[in-house]
């Protein structure tokens, strides 16, 4: 619970900061160029305050938060909904992360089955099972991108020529 | 008469061996490419223009048109199954097509968007067929202001997108509003928001940013709890057929939502991702029960599906009754008229009239021709959703990394669309909808260059003129609709105790 309320408010602090960037930039361009920034920013600034407001404020135990009609039972699983294992989380991000930066520097056709079984056996995937898998799907992408597609795959940084 | 044998000689045009198996060729590559995401209609046109060198019209437009028609088909199903929209146009399947997949309603959904789609596309052909003789009075009635109350319309629904948190939504909209004001200022030419960088010269791409925010974000999730799309029993319970059933259940919807998006489509400029998203918000708008859309309901799936492909009927229109394409994928489409040696306007609606009704009718016949296609397959395509999350997200990330490199050959993209999958894992786990943001995102920059336009052509004056006031009083409508029904809502149960 207090978790998700952490983190509801580093989340409608990063959409102020945003919004408050947005708006002090556009002050630098020209009357036209910064009309619609400024519609957008201003409220968006008024909006991301008044949820930091509201995310801060602390709610006496005894008052719950009404819920309209659905149930505590409901209630309840929303706010576990809320909570996140920021551990596994990070992890998960970095993985993505990870493909980014091996497709930036391998490129695709070496990124494609290294990535595949190098997750799949972190994940305790079986030997057999993770090559399989990273051959079939290399394979099935490299038949549908390069051959019927022609589609010219970026090469990374060290097979660029 | 002559307009009746024009017709004819159309069909019997498409129903010819040769332009037939180019058709059903099209509508195959058509339903591939689809399912890529990344890779749209626009793509496979590029792809199959050179192809078409030296086929007489009819045919070369089969090929083209047969492929181009079902690219939203295919979409539908990833967007479906792995909550990544196979291409911008098929977001808003996600909020309700994937929930209906975690509930286990995978074929069911598969089933009303795939029929709801050959549905539109066919709703989409008739309009083309309907609007030929009276195309010029429709498009010319609509200028700068007219396409910037429509956007202004468009972004109202950004308040009955989020249900759980106004506020919250609000702020995601403006967000994608925001977004939409990154890269060159379509009236000054001056950059705004690139940071220094030259990526962000044209602004935020749509792409990465949509595959980021659901496919990215949906796999990051995954990973987290470490299980799998959907939990449960390893199988199809519901049927396609369902699905099916669901769309003639629903066809009043699937018919306004369709002529919605052929509206949308023939106007220049707006595209397909605002016609899906307009509809999405009005489906959830008249819906009976607007408080499930989000949570796996089935009007939040069939009417963005029949709006994509009944745009590109709608989009055929100004492309071919004045040579104005109203998409760019109708852009690439002119480029090959040209190939073929067709040239659009009004002469090609007195020269090539047969030609005109052969488009039509491709349109409508390949549309069901793919929607018959996916179907078979769908019972089948459905159980990958029961992959466990080990072998799924790698799959899912690189299918997401190819689409979103290939969109533009940038690693840019690849950037981008980490930074907005991790910003839409946390607007998930949050409650922030995904959807305003999008819709503000797409919008935006329409909106501010019609605005621009309509402010320094008539000034505030805009604001007055017949067909604007009319858009303007529906703006407002849906502004303080949901508003008043909330309060009816509330008065109803204060009652009720």
């Amino acid at each position: 619970m207090k978790d998700k309320k952490r983190g509801e408010i580093i989340l409608s602090i990063f959409f102020l900061a945003f919004f408050i960037m947005l708006t002090v930039i556009s002050l630098g361009y020209s009357a036209k160029s910064r009309r619609l920034p400024l519609i957008v920013g201003i409220p968006g600034i008024a909006l991301a305050c008044v949820e930091v407001y509201r995310r801060s404020i602390k709610r006496p135990p005894s008052a719950p938060r009404r819920k309209g009609a659905r149930g505590a039972h409901e209630a309840d699983e929303e706010d576990d909904a809320g909570t996140v294992d920021f551990r596994k989380a990070a992890a998960m991000i970095g993985w993505v992360a990870l493909l980014v930066v091996m497709i930036w520097i391998f490129g695709f056709l070496v990124t494609i089955p290294s990535y595949t079984l190098l997750f799949m056996k972190v994940r305790k995937e079986s030997w057999l099972a993770s090559i399989l898998f990273a051959g079939i799907g290399f394979a099935a992408l490299y038949v549908l991108f390069i051959v019927a597609l022609h589609i010219e795959l970026y090469p990374g940084l060290i097979f660029k020529q | 008469m002559d307009v009746l044998n024009a017709a004819w000689q159309g069909l019997t045009g498409v129903f010819q061996p040769g332009a037939f198996l180019l058709m059903m060729v099209g509508v195959i590559l058509g339903n591939i490419v689809g399912i890529l995401p990344g890779l749209g209609g626009q793509f496979l046109l590029a792809v199959l223009i050179p192809f078409v060198f030296g086929m007489n019209p009819i045919s070369g437009m089969a090929l083209l048109l047969g492929a181009h028609a079902v690219t939203g088909t295919g979409g539908s199903i990833t967007s479906i199954l792995f909550n990544t929209p196979g291409e911008s146009s098929n977001a808003p399947t996600c909020f309700d097509g994937f929930e209906m997949t975690k509930k286990g309603q995978a074929g069911r959904a598969m089933g009303a968007a795939l029929w709801a789609s050959g549905v539109g596309g066919v709703i989409g052909a008739i309009a083309l067929l309907l609007v030929i003789p009276i195309i010029r009075t429709i498009v010319l009635s609509f200028g700068p202001p007219e396409f910037f109350m429509l956007t202004v319309l468009g972004i109202s629904f950004i308040g009955s997108l989020e249900v759980k948190s106004p506020s919250k939504g609000l702020i995601s909209g403006l967000f994608g509003l925001a977004l939409s004001l990154f890269g060159e200022d379509p009236s000054t030419g001056i950059i705004r928001y690139n940071f220094g960088t030259l990526y962000l010269y044209e602004g935020m791409r749509q792409i990465p940013v949509v595959l980021g925010l659901f496919a990215v974000a949906e796999m990051i999730d995954l990973g987290v709890k470490g299980s799998q799309l959907v939990t449960g029993k390893i199988e199809v319970k519901d049927s396609v057929w369902e699905g099916v059933k669901d769309v003639h259940r629903h066809w009043w919807l699937t018919l306004k939502c369709s002529v919605i998006a052929v509206y949308i489509g023939f106007l220049p400029g707006l595209g397909g991702v605002a016609s899906a998203f307009f509809t999405y918000g009005y489906a959830q708008r008249i819906s009976k029960h607007p408080e499930t859309f989000g949570k796996g309901n089935v009007e939040g799936v069939i009417a963005p599906e029949a709006a994509n492909n009944a745009k590109e009927g709608g989009a055929l229109i100004p492309t071919i009754g004045f040579g104005v394409p109203g998409s760019s994928g109708m852009a690439i489409l002119l480029g090959a008229f040209l190939v073929m040696g067709i040239t659009p306007g009004p002469k090609m609606l007195g020269q090539n009239l047969p030609v005109v009704f052969a488009m039509a009718w491709t349109v409508a016949i390949a549309n069901i021709i793919g929607a018959a296609q996916t179907l078979a397959f769908a019972k089948w395509m459905a159980r990958l959703a029961f992959l466990r999350s080990s072998l799924l997200i790698p799959l899912i990330l690189i299918f997401v990394a190819l689409g979103s490199f290939t969109s533009s050959s940038s690693m840019g993209d690849l950037i981008l669309t980490l930074i907005f999958g991790v910003l839409g894992y946390f607007m998930k786990v949050y409650d922030y909808s995904k959807a305003p943001l999008v819709l503000g995102l797409v919008l935006g920059r329409i909106a501010e260059g019609n605005f621009n336009l309509s402010y320094n052509l008539f000034g505030l004056g805009f604001l007055t003129r017949p067909i604007t006031m009319i858009l303007s009083l529906l703006v407002l409508w849906a502004l303080i609709g949901p508003i008043l029904k909330r309060a009816r809502e509330k008065g109803k149960g204060r009652a009720a105790e």
